[in-house]
């Protein structure tokens, strides 16, 4: 059964074309993610499936309920987590949930239930009556996701729920959410990060320029672009110069140094293999190791978007800045 | 609609807890108007009787606009009126919720200096019920006002400073500080649009006896008039926004 159905969604802002007539499903129980780049349309969808915005034209059903004619509705089956989605910082944490729970039409009993329940699980029970101003940036993140499951939703929608968050805040959250779609909870979710949407999905869609243009599970869309194979080489000593050789091997189509090491992308293992071998003789160099890599799903966005490995490092810094100016404001 | 009444009710009680204190609410609420009505009153020689009705038609007008203005806008500037709008409460009732929440406020702050002049001073108040009455329907025609104007605003700012562009000027030819009458013609019509001298009017009456009745029941029949087409216009400003 579909809890997502999206269909030929358009939205224009005046003239700028934000989502272009995209459509796809999400299945009951699904860990579904959304992937591109910053301005890829990732959060416009996000919100007009959340009834947050209007769609120009196309429809989306969540649960067989029309988002734009029902949203009241629909909003009564669906949790939102959105960095627009804060819970109210002059209010405790407690009395965030009460809030909440309260226009769910749950009765003080419910609300009292589940707020202990959810705080518990996520480990802020201890600290009910503080007020969210009190919290740090990771603990606001866990209030929010309180907030959004108190009516215990079918659906959780997320986007970007790991963004500024420490690392073990952010572990902390993808194991929750993991659990939680364990347990049956389908989690549509936009990530900046690649890894994570590749740890938690069972399928993506990457977006670019407002166009779906990728649909499949990590390893399916991992295999259909694995024409192009990575070689990781990591030699004793660096030599000035040595990228600009070995990208002339013939069966190298281009190299990427990380770290220490480099990678070479080739269409043809054996091959640039031999050439490498011959290579390290020519030249008396000493290999520390050698690995063949599959392509990871950041390899599979960087060649679908048509992105550099530059812009997924801008991508980074863009991610890190908004981090920065999330902990000043 | 009882479930959505209750609604309303609980959104009133989180603007009431958050914002009533706010920076914002105080200055324009209720410094501003207390200091416009000294300005206007000192060394003119008025008696708290004549002096009430423009003591009570400024607070309740700037103290409700302001605290509208004030509960929506911070919410956008604070990133929480999305965590409002994901929850499942029509936008209508969001409004009204918010309306309520400065009403009551309005009510509070207007009723509050008036009742400890009346019992203090022991001035002359023609009808107590009916001053009531007026207050109730500006409170709710102000936060109306208040609601519209904030409904697209981004920050406080963005919708304070057109709702002053209109209060302001509304204050010197609402009949508080000069009878209508002496307004030029063009003017005195003008008055009339305006639900600040409808409050004017009806505080009047209520507490000097100037006019009678049907007027009085005029007055609060536009402010109540106002008060519908604010919160359905607002609404409806707030819908445009999800677009």
């Amino acid at each position: 059964m579909n809890i997502i159905s999206v269909n030929n969604l358009t939205k224009y802002y005046n003239d700028l074309l934000a989502v272009d007539h995209i459509s796809f499903e999400v299945k009951q129980g699904e860990f579904f993610g959304l992937l591109g780049p910053n301005g890829a349309g990732k959060t416009t969808t996000i919100r007009i499936l959340t009834g947050l915005l209007k769609p120009t034209s196309g429809t989306v059903q969540i649960m067989g309920v029309n988002v734009t004619k029902n949203p009241v509705s629909v909003k009564a089956q669906v949790g939102v987590i959105s960095e627009t989605t804060n819970p109210y910082s002059e209010m405790s944490i407690w009395d965030n949930l009460m809030f909440a729970g309260s226009m769910h039409d749950m009765s003080k009993y419910e609300r009292e239930e589940q707020a202990e329940n959810l705080l518990k699980l996520l480990g802020i029970y201890h600290r009910r009556n503080d007020k969210v101003e009190n919290l740090s940036k990771g603990l606001r993140k866990r209030v929010t996701i309180a907030m959004a499951l108190i009516h215990d939703p079918p659906l959780l929608v997320l986007d970007e729920p790991t963004a500024g968050l420490d690392v073990q805040s952010a572990r902390m959250i993808r194991e929750f959410l993991r659990k939680l779609n364990e347990h049956g909870t389908t989690i549509f979710l936009t990530t900046h990060y690649i890894e994570e949407a590749d740890l938690l999905c069972d399928r993506v869609g990457i977006i670019k320029s407002g166009k779906l243009i990728a649909l499949d599970s990590p390893e399916n869309l991992k295999a259909a672009s694995s024409g192009e194979k990575i070689v990781e080489i990591s030699f004793g000593r660096y030599a000035t110069g040595i990228e600009s050789e070995l990208v002339k091997l013939p069966t190298v189509n281009k190299i990427k140094k990380v770290g220490d090491k480099l990678q070479l992308y080739t269409n043809d293992l054996s091959k640039v293999i031999h050439e490498i071998s011959k290579f390290i003789e020519r030249k008396n160099l000493q290999i520390v190791s050698i690995n063949t890599l599959t392509p990871t799903l950041e390899d599979v966005l960087v060649k679908l978007t048509g992105l550099s490995s530059l812009d997924m490092e801008r991508m980074e810094q863009i991610g890190r800045l908004r981090q920065m100016r999330m902990k000043r404001g | 609609m009882l479930k959505n009444l209750r609604k309303a009710v609980q959104i009133a009680w989180k603007d009431t807890r958050i914002y009533y204190f706010s920076t914002p609410t105080i200055t324009m609420g209720l410094l501003f108007p207390l200091l416009m009505f000294l300005t206007f009153w000192v060394g003119r020689g008025l008696s708290i009787s004549e002096a009430l009705p423009g003591l009570a038609a400024l607070t309740v007008f700037f103290s409700g606009s302001s605290i509208a203005v004030t509960t929506l806008a911070l919410e956008r500037t604070k990133g929480t009126f999305d965590t409002q709008l994901a929850m499942p409460v029509s936008l209508l009732i969001i409004a009204l919720g918010k309306i309520i929440a400065s009403f009551l406020y309005s009510f509070i702050i207007t009723i509050i200096p008036v009742l400890a002049l009346v019992f203090l001073s022991q001035p002359q108040v023609v009808n107590l019920a009916l001053f009531f009455v007026s207050v109730i329907f500006s409170a709710l025609a102000s936060a109306g006002l208040g609601m519209l104007l904030s409904a697209s605003a981004r920050h406080v700012h963005e919708a304070m400073t057109p709702l002053n562009l209109i209060r302001i000027p509304m204050m010197f030819i609402s009949g508080l500080f000069a009878p209508i009458t002496s307004l030029p013609g063009v003017l005195q019509g003008v008055a009339y649009i305006m639900p600040l001298t409808h409050t004017v009017n009806s505080l009047q009456y209520a507490i000097l006896g100037l006019g009678d009745i049907h007027t009085f029941l005029i007055n609060i029949g536009v402010l109540v008039v106002y008060a519908v087409i604010f919160l359905i216009v607002a609404t409806k400003r707030l819908e445009n926004t999800l677009k």
